[in-house]
């Protein structure tokens, strides 16, 4: 009961006409980020943080979850309609969703996709609802050493996903953390790398790190090989997918949101990896498994209701522990912290407003996502046809105000541009920016922890052992961290190469 | 990997290095506890670790990609361009610089039409004004034009 009253007060301040206009200009404009090449929900948030610096946090908030799930769907368009992925959890999307707008069955594609995303969406809502007061409650007894253990799984965890090479993530987290060194010691209060300069002395600011990471550097890169988009001609009147499309996707819908949600809750799992998954086990469980790949509506609706439900998952560990489990997420973390909130257990009791009109509004969202992508997706589709250079000019110029605008400082655009460059060098020889960033947010809290910890146990680090739940994580984090490495021992072994040089001819 | 890596995975070992050879100027222990140079001591050690690990395997790996010359011409003069758009925004003022940078960008590296150059400027500095100057009341820097 307690939580339908505090729900009733969510929505009663999601539907102020305030509130529910900013969700609405989140969805739009998340679509049609999601829909761009080159600007993905990280940095759609990051570069619209600042425009949202004159509202209430509550509202600010709404406008960037919008932007944040918007996204996800306007990702689906590009991957069915020109085979490339807008997001890298729509993936999975383009293997059977570019098939299908082959066979003349594009708007059936994006139609069950726009329905899939709104079921999955509401229900990961419903469960985040529910499963964040327990897990807020439960977390209120965290102490240091489960919050160190916590931030070291979700920073390997992301590092492991994000990356074919293991070393090189877990050096950019290391980069990261480097970085989130600067400034005053979280503890005693000491300069530490600020060389007397005293713009470093409050530390790197995050926000011009992202926008520099994920705007300035992606925008470089399109400019070393310009982005040519050439949309399939494919017909997107009729939407509605048929009856049959119904009933053949209603499971795959279901597991994808359940599949979506738990993977999104897990710190640095994300959309991705739920949308890998819920495609992977819908083709194990497919009568004929040989029909994926070639245009199979259970191949787009499983993964997109799962990166869906993903956003839902990742808001748990985002508004209970104030651990982001992606570079989104950091990002919004980055948002909670301008707007002088900071989420976590005590998030629920002391901003119930915050907490609850989100929650709200993200079921309101979802349906403007819904109403939104139905009638509007040949809308949509026609931004594809927009010249990418004229995107790229407005993706630098909104980069560079924005950045400016947070204090008023052209040394924060100094190393919005640094990270710019940094990032398309990163791009370029494949190191991941979305440990970095993560590792940036996550910095100080690692270290506080560990510190704390370290103090409390007289310097002696068996304590992380001793408390189980930390424990448990940190035996998790190190599985992690050893998988890559076992996996290419396993590769060298010789009965390994014996066994697949007797396989493979 | 590629081959490029061993010079990345060098360049990044050394800036650890130094990294860790300043935090030895931190206190490592405070009196009961980890002091300020504890974190930056140890991210030192792992992080020169991992860069000279990507730097030898690297040596052992296919030559990196090669760079499409006019792309990478096209990636400096945007770089560089972002740089004196930065150093000039106290002097022109901050609309200005942008104006001319995003002029720059559409005409000289995106080579677009000269009109649509401008219209895309214009559209971009237009927004920029309503939405930091008049709504957001960001005080950028003005210059001799008052903007």
């Amino acid at each position: 009961m307690e939580v339908l009253e505090q729900l009733g007060l969510g929505f009663s301040i999601a539907l102020t006409p305030q509130n529910l206009g900013l969700a609405f200009v989140g969805v739009f404009i998340g679509t049609v980020i999601g829909i761009l090449p080159g600007i993905g929900p990280g940095a759609g948030v990051a570069l619209l943080l600042p425009v949202t610096f004159g509202l209430s946090p509550v509202s600010g908030l709404i406008m960037l979850a919008g932007i944040y799930y918007g996204a996800m769907y306007g990702g689906t368009l590009t991957s069915v309609l020109i085979n490339t992925p807008g997001e890298s959890s729509s993936v999975m999307t383009t293997l059977d969703g570019y098939q299908l707008a082959l066979q003349g069955r594009a708007g059936a594609a994006l139609g069950i996709a726009a329905i899939g995303s709104f079921v999955a969406g509401t229900l990961g809502v419903v469960a985040l609802m529910l499963a964040a007061p327990p897990i807020a409650d439960l977390a209120v007894q965290f102490g240091p050493p489960e919050y160190f253990a916590l931030a070291v799984l979700g920073l390997l965890t992301l590092s492991a996903l994000s990356s074919t090479s293991m070393v090189k993530a877990v050096l950019m987290a290391v980069f990261g953390l480097a970085i989130a060194t600067v400034g005053l010691d979280p503890l005693v209060g000491e300069q530490r790398f600020t060389f007397d300069n005293i713009e470093l002395s409050d530390g790197i600011p995050f926000l011009p790190v992202a926008v520099g990471l994920f705007g300035i550097a992606e925008v470089l890169a399109n400019m070393e090989i310009p982005v040519r988009l050439e949309p399939i001609k494919a017909r997107l009147s009729g939407l509605m997918p048929t009856w049959q499309d119904l009933i053949a996707t209603r499971f795959s819908i279901l597991r994808g949101s359940i599949i979506g949600f738990v993977v999104g809750v897990l710190p640095g799992a994300g959309a991705t990896m739920a949308s890998f998954i819920a495609y992977g086990i819908e083709r194990r469980s497919a009568r004929d498994p040989s029909r994926f790949g070639k245009g199979a509506i259970e191949g787009v609706a499983a993964p997109e209701s799962a990166n869906n439900a993903a956003t839902a998952g990742a808001m748990v560990p985002l508004l209970t522990l104030g651990i982001p489990g992606s570079s989104t997420t950091a990002i919004l973390l980055g948002a909670f912290i301008l707007y002088g909130l900071r989420p976590g257990p005590l998030l629920l009791s002391e901003h119930a407003d915050v907490f609850w009109g989100l929650i709200a509004s993200m079921y309101i969202g979802n349906v403007m996502l819904l109403v939104l992508n139905l009638p509007l997706v040949p809308v949509f589709a026609s931004l594809l046809r927009f010249p990418y250079a004229v995107i790229a000019a407005g993706i630098l110029g909104i980069s560079i105000a924005g950045v400016y605008s947070l204090e008023n400082s052209l040394f924060d655009v100094g190393i919005a541009v640094a990270f710019g460059v940094i990032g398309y060098a990163m791009k370029r020889f494949d190191y991941p920016a979305a440990p970095l960033v993560l590792a940036l947010v996550l910095g100080p809290l690692l270290e506080r922890s560990l510190r704390q910890t370290l103090t409390i146990s007289q310097g002696d680090p068996a304590i992380f052992a001793m408390r189980p739940a930390s424990a448990v994580m940190l035996a998790v984090a190190a599985v992690v961290l050893a998988a890559p490495l076992a996996r290419g021992l396993l590769d060298r072994s010789p009965f390994r190469t014996r066994t697949r040089k007797e396989l493979i001819p | 990997m590629t081959r490029a890596d061993t010079v990345i995975g060098a360049g990044l070992a050394i800036a650890f290095f130094l990294f860790l050879v300043a935090s030895t100027g931190l206190k490592y222990q405070s009196e009961f506890a980890p002091g300020p140079g504890f974190a930056p001591f140890w991210l030192g050690i792992v992080g020169t670790v991992l860069s000279a690990t990507i730097a030898i395997r690297g040596l052992r790996a296919a030559p990196a990609p090669a760079f499409e010359r006019r792309g990478v011409l096209r990636v400096a003069a945007a770089i560089v361009g972002l740089v004196v758009a930065a150093a000039l925004a106290e002097r022109l003022g901050f609309i200005v610089a942008m104006a001319l940078y995003l002029a720059v960008v559409t005409l000289f590296i995106e080579r677009m039409r000269p009109i649509t150059a401008l219209v895309t400027t214009s559209g971009i500095i237009v927004l920029i004004y309503v939405v930091f100057v008049r709504l957001l009341a960001v005080p950028f820097p003005q210059g001799p034009l008052g903007f």
